[in-house]
Formats: structure tokens, C-alpha cells, sequence
């Protein structure tokens, strides 16, 4: 197929207004990347359009925020390493230390954990440093990789603290804890 | 061929009542000059935390918004949960 280049301002609005323009008529053959940006689409020129099989959708490192509903605005993946304390006591230490993180819009979730030396700690675990500052209380759950039982996790708007403990208030000894939440923020 | 690693600072935040600092780190890997691999880590800093052996922007923006006011709330906050 020959290529033949349009010259910029080479179609106007009007000259492609109401065409249909046939599935597959434009691909990848026809543009390049950077070829097709925000200059050149204008709001709300495509709006019911179905979109075919996408490979990536990349956004923005600095998120533009949106308060539309119905608007995604924010993806992005990541490590973060916690820093751990406790609640009643203190921690001899911790090993195993992990924390991994996605956000999608306003919503994060957290996955985290480490094997502690539990020293002198008897009411909670805690991590202080979460990547977001949570919007909203909010609480799940927890699991001791080395007794099984469940734990749970508690945090309060405003911050980047979540406690972990047993149901009783009280913690386990020498823990695995393994950590997946969801946090509004 | 050279390879060469550099971690940047892309993202600095101040959130919320209390300052909260959230931080993203960049870790670039690039081929010749040319960028083959970017992933991101984060990390936050409330303010009852010593950011002095953090990275200078981190310091100034904490010496700038962490006012003693805003470090009473904070720890209100904490001896309330």
C-alpha cells in the first residue's frame, strides 16, 4: 500500500464530518505514536466509539484528578518497604519485609507483610508509613502465615497507620503476618 | 553497551489535615541513554517522623509545612486511636 502523507490542516472538520469511517480503516499503519494526541481530538469528538483490543493504556505520572463519577483518572503500581512498630511494647525486629501496592481512580490496594520479632508488643502491630493517606476509616483482615489465624486490620482517615491484631485485642507472638487491604483514598 | 541506573524523585504530595509527605521514587534503567525500564516505590512521611536523612526537597517542604501546630494535631490524632 502506498503511504501518502497529509500536509498539517490538510483535512478540515467539515471535509470529514458525518463519514463513516469503516472498521479497521485506521490502524496502526496509519498513525505513529504521538501522531494522534490531545491538539488534534477534541472533547467529546469521540464519544460512543467502541474500542477495539487494546495493548496498553498509559497514564499520566502526575495524576489529572476528576470528579466526574463516571471518570478513571489514576492507575499506577508499585513497592513501597513498611516501617513497622507496635502498640503496648516494643519490636525486637522485623525480617521478610514486604509491601507491594496498585491504585486504580481512588481506590488502593495494599499488599504487605514481614516476619516480626515481636519483642515486647501486646496490643497491636502497626505499619506507619502506607504510600496513600487514607480518605475514609476502614478496616480487613490479616493472617498469621505461622498459626494461620486471622487478624485484623484497622485504620483511620486522615493517616498512613494500620493496626493489626487478633479479634481479642491482644497479638500473637513471633507473626508471619501477611497483609491485603483495600483503602479509600 | 552501557547501562546505567538512576532513581529520581517524580512525585511529591502534601495530603491532607495533617501534611502527610507521600513520596514516589522513580528507579530508570536506561540502555545508551535510552529508557528500557522505569518501575515505581513509594513512601510517606507523617509528621512525627525524622525526615533528616531524607532527600533535600523532602526536608525543605517538611521544615515548611510541618508547624508545630500541625505537629500537636498529629500526635492528637495518634494518642486518639
Amino acid at each position: 500500500m502506498t503511504k501518502t502523507t497529509i500536509p498539517t490542516g490538510g483535512i478540515t472538520a467539515d471535509a470529514v464530518n458525518a463519514t463513516l469511517i469503516a472498521d479497521d480503516a485506521i490502524n496502526s499503519e496509519h498513525y505513529t505514536d504521538g501522531s494522534i494526541d490531545t491538539a488534534h481530538v477534541a472533547d467529546s469528538q469521540i464519544t460512543t466509539a467502541k474500542i477495539g483490543t487494546l495493548t496498553q493504556i498509559v497514564f499520566n505520572a502526575t495524576q489529572s484528578a476528576s470528579a466526574n463519577a463516571n471518570t478513571l483518572d489514576d492507575y499506577e503500581e508499585g513497592t513501597w518497604t513498611p516501617s513497622w512498630s507496635a502498640g503496648g511494647g516494643s519490636l525486637t525486629g522485623t525480617s521478610s519485609n514486604y509491601g507491594k501496592y496498585t491504585k486504580t481512580g481512588d481506590t488502593v490496594k495494599l499488599w504487605f507483610g514481614a516476619v516480626i520479632d515481636s519483642g515486647t508488643a501486646s496490643s497491636y502491630y502497626r505499619i506507619t508509613n502506607a504510600p496513600f493517606t487514607a480518605a475514609t476509616n476502614g478496616s480487613g483482615t490479616a493472617i498469621n502465615g505461622e498459626t494461620a489465624n486471622i487478624q485484623k486490620a484497622w485504620w483511620d482517615s486522615g493517616g498512613t497507620t494500620v493496626n493489626i491484631n487478633r479479634y481479642d485485642g491482644t497479638v500473637e507472638s513471633d507473626p508471619n503476618l501477611k497483609v491485603h487491604i483495600t483503602m479509600k483514598v | 553497551m552501557a547501562i546505567t541506573k538512576e532513581k529520581i524523585i517524580s512525585k511529591i504530595e502534601v495530603v491532607g489535615e495533617y501534611k502527610i509527605i507521600q513520596v514516589a521514587y522513580d528507579t530508570i534503567i536506561k540502555e545508551d541513554g535510552t529508557e528500557i525500564s522505569r518501575s515505581r516505590t513509594r513512601n510517606s512521611f507523617t509528621p512525627d517522623k525524622d525526615v533528616s536523612s531524607e532527600d533535600s526537597e523532602i526536608v525543605d517542604i517538611a521544615n515548611l509545612i510541618w508547624t508545630q501546630k500541625i505537629k500537636d494535631s498529629w500526635q492528637s490524632k495518634l494518642d486518639a486511636e
